[in-house]
């Protein structure tokens, strides 16, 4: 356990995903410790999203190795697929059937004993109680991303990656969700890589930032170290002081 | 394996909840009781039947079914491999601990259990078609077999499950065809127009025993009419494409970035 | 309808695939034709020989074809674009039809068109047309049972909203009519056989192959109504 605390639960060494000439992700280095917040901010087209695709082994990087707690994503992919929780770009679900239906059968497929109760309660914490019998076919944009959030919780993960996980969520349900990541983070020392263009919400949120811009990172470290660095008020000024330098 | 038997289990719900199999079931009933009016009408010289009874039925119109069974089964395999990738659905299996190779035997054993399901769905809807035109009847005759009783049906069974088995190798073939197409319909249509082209083989006598094709037509025939050697040479000719065309699927899923 | 119909076609133009079944049918056209001739086999027999053995492909690109048109923005969900910039559902549903059964009958005039300069080119004394075909019927016959076919797969789609089960009854249907076809008596009076039997019907049982016909082309129409009248007032959840 103690071993565990040392390492860094995230890690990605050298990263680099290349398709025929075009370099979508380069040369990625990225370490994260357990209870961050960490987020994961770009332009669009950077290689955030194929960044999170790797970790998840969607799709697999041209080099390099990525570890969670210690585990090679490539040689230990089953061990280190229960350590996680993910929405990777949007939440699919079968759409003939109901939410805790869905839930059901990512519960069965988990390594970890899942508890039935269990469904219901992420069910309740994303606010789905009323709705968890009915089919994700008739589920709005947003309440399939909630439906995606109870997904990504629903195997007790110690870490949980997080694509535009606000998208298409009402304002209310928006601070329920930094409220659920914040708990989460403290109480159970949950780790989350947050990657979104929400900047105001992720300033809020997270404890440290990478910025990634034409595949290569850009900048990293702790929220409050970049903004003083660089003489901004916010993450908003910051990204675009960031994406300005990179690109001069 | 009890991941396997999870996502099994989920494929084998879904399969038997289906609108597009209700519709196959309306289809083969449609075709049964066209068959079974032509007989009355004409005799046999419009349909495969050559007598007029339940117990008969079922066996007759296995290989007739050809075109259908294999359109319906590429139809199957490329719902459950090329829509899960286009939809996005393989995504809620594979962010969980299933790894590929769980995943792909998964999908390997609903093709057998969809090509067994369609099997009884035949037999099942012939004997309730002919049980209503003809009634059960005297004897089981099947070219130069004859049965009747529960022993008839055990044989009908039998065929069913040789029938089964060269069909779940035409699904193997179907399912590496589903590895590089990105559209339910372009896969479905690539098989369907191989089956239209695979009859032609048939005028190959050198090689016929060889292609997926003659094994889906004659197999379930031949493992009653035909020597041992003949059909031990068969059943290896249906494995070697189920394991190559496995293998070779697999080695294309293995590495395939899914955007997803 | 107009503007819909002009986004539809220049999709099918945009769209390589279509280009490639042209292709192949072209090839599929000449190779044959040449086959034919070394048969031994006249002109005009060559081109209906070659046509009895392509019908059956012909239908299953059909379906293909049609599936493909009418159910692509199912498939790509893009139907919550397309369809607020149609004038109304009506004019979208019969736009896909009109382009359906343009790339399908586009399909048989290619392979017609190939096979016969084929022959042309191998027999110098070859005269364009059939044996005992006249063009014209040929066309008429193909355009009914295209109507009839595109009709069926329109309902199915929207009825369903699922491309498999579309795809699975299409072509059952077109199966169901193949297996009919063993019967000779009536043979002739099925949808797919049209494009090669119309031309003989008319010439000796006018009168009932004329009703059977209508009896076809009106059931396809109520099947178009029926689709048409479904479809303006569903719910599109996609």
């Amino acid at each position: 356990m103690s071993e565990n605390k040392k390492l860094p639960v995230l890690e990605l060494k050298d990263v680099t995903k290349q398709i025929k000439k075009k370099v979508i992700v380069n040369h990625l280095n990225l370490s994260l410790q357990q209870g961050d917040i960490y987020g994961f901010l770009g332009p669009n087209g950077a290689g955030k999203t194929t960044t999170l695709r790797m970790i998840a082994r969607l799709v697999f990087p041209t080099s390099g190795e990525i570890f969670i707690h210690g585990c090679s994503v490539s040689r230990e992919y089953r061990k280190v697929m229960s350590y996680i929780g993910c929405i990777i770009e949007n939440p699919v679900f079968y759409l003939n059937m109901t939410a805790r239906q869905n839930l059901k059968l990512s519960a069965k497929l988990s390594d970890k004993q899942i508890d039935p109760s269990r469904i219901d309660e992420v069910l309740d914490i994303v606010h789905l109680e009323d709705v968890k019998d009915d089919k994700v076919k008739t589920f709005s944009l947003g309440m399939k991303q909630r439906l995606g959030f109870a997904n990504a919780l629903l195997c007790h993960p110690s870490i949980i990656i997080l694509d535009e996980p606000t998208n298409g969520v009402d304002p209310m349900g928006l601070v329920e969700i930094k409220e659920l990541i914040k708990q989460l983070s403290e109480q159970e020392n949950i780790t989350f890589l947050i990657s979104s263009h929400m900047l105001r919400e992720m300033q809020d949120l997270c404890n440290r930032v990478a910025i990634i811009q034409n595949g290569s990172l850009i900048e990293t470290g702790a929220a409050d170290d970049l903004l003083k660095k660089y003489a901004v008020d916010n993450l908003e000024e910051l990204f675009f002081a960031c994406v300005k330098e990179a690109r001069r | 394996m009890k991941k396997i038997g999870s996502i099994v289990a989920f494929e084998t719900k879904r399969m038997l909840l289906s609108k597009t199999t209700a519709i196959y079931a309306g289809l083969y009933l449609i075709n049964f009781i066209i068959s079974a009016i032509f007989f009355k009408l004409y005799g046999s010289e419009y349909t495969v039947l050559t007598v007029g009874n339940a117990q008969s039925f079922p066996v007759w119109h296995l290989q007739a079914s050809f075109l259908y069974t294999g359109i319906f089964l590429a139809i199957y395999v490329a719902q459950i491999i090329v829509q899960e990738r286009s939809r996005g659905t393989i995504k809620l299996l594979l962010l969980r601990p299933v790894s590929r190779p769980t995943y792909y035997i998964s999908r390997v054993v609903s093709i057998f259990l969809f090509s067994v399901l369609l099997t009884l769905m035949m037999i099942v809807l012939s004997y309730v078609v002919g049980l209503l035109f003809f009634g059960w009847g005297e004897q089981m005759i099947w070219g130069s077999l004859t049965s009747s009783g529960i022993q008839g049906v055990l044989l009908t069974l039998l065929c069913g499950l040789a029938f089964a088995f060269s069909y779940f190798a035409f699904g193997m073939v179907a399912m590496l065809v589903s590895m590089f197409t990105s559209k339910l319909l372009e896969s479905a249509i690539i098989m369907g127009v191989l089956l239209m082209a695979g009859q032609y083989f048939e005028l190959l006598s050198s090689i016929k025993q060889f292609a997926v094709f003659h094994q889906m037509l004659f197999f379930h025939i031949n493992i009653f009419e035909k020597p041992f050697a003949y059909n031990v040479t068969s059943i290896l000719v249906l494995t070697a494409y189920c394991v190559v065309c496995g293998i070779i699927g697999y080695l294309a899923f293995r590495k395939k970035d899914l955007y997803v | 309808m107009l503007k819909q119909l002009k986004y539809d076609f220049s999709k099918l133009v945009f769209q390589r695939k279509y280009l490639f079944i042209l292709i192949a049918v072209s090839l599929f056209g000449i190779l044959y034709s040449v086959l034919l001739f070394q048969k031994g086999l006249a002109g005009t027999q060559i081109v209906s020989s070659g046509l009895a053995t392509f019908r059956p492909i012909y239908w299953l690109l059909c379906c293909y074809v049609m599936c493909d048109v009418i159910s692509s923005d199912y498939h790509y969900k893009t139907l919550k674009i397309v369809v607020p910039y149609a004038e109304n559902r009506a004019g979208y549903i019969v736009s896909k039809g009109i382009s359906s059964a343009g790339i399908s009958l586009m399909i048989l005039l290619v392979y017609l068109l190939t096979s016969n300069m084929t022959v042309l080119i191998l027999d110098s004394g070859h005269t364009w047309g059939l044996s005992g075909y006249s063009f014209g019927l040929l066309c008429v016959g193909a355009i009914v049972g295209i109507f009839f076919l595109e009709s069926m797969i329109s309902f199915c789609i929207v009825v369903t909203e699922s491309e498999a089960a579309t795809i699975g009854f299409s072509m059952g249907i077109v199966i169901i009519m193949f297996i009919f076809e063993s019967v000779g008596q009536i043979a002739k009076y099925l949808p797919t056989m049209w494009l090669a039997t119309l031309p003989s019907i008319v010439k000796t049982e006018a009168g009932i192959g004329l009703i059977v016909i209508a009896v076809f082309f009106v059931l396809s129409l109520l099947l178009c109504a029926g689709t048409i009248g479904i479809f303006r007032k569903k719910d599109l959840f996609a």
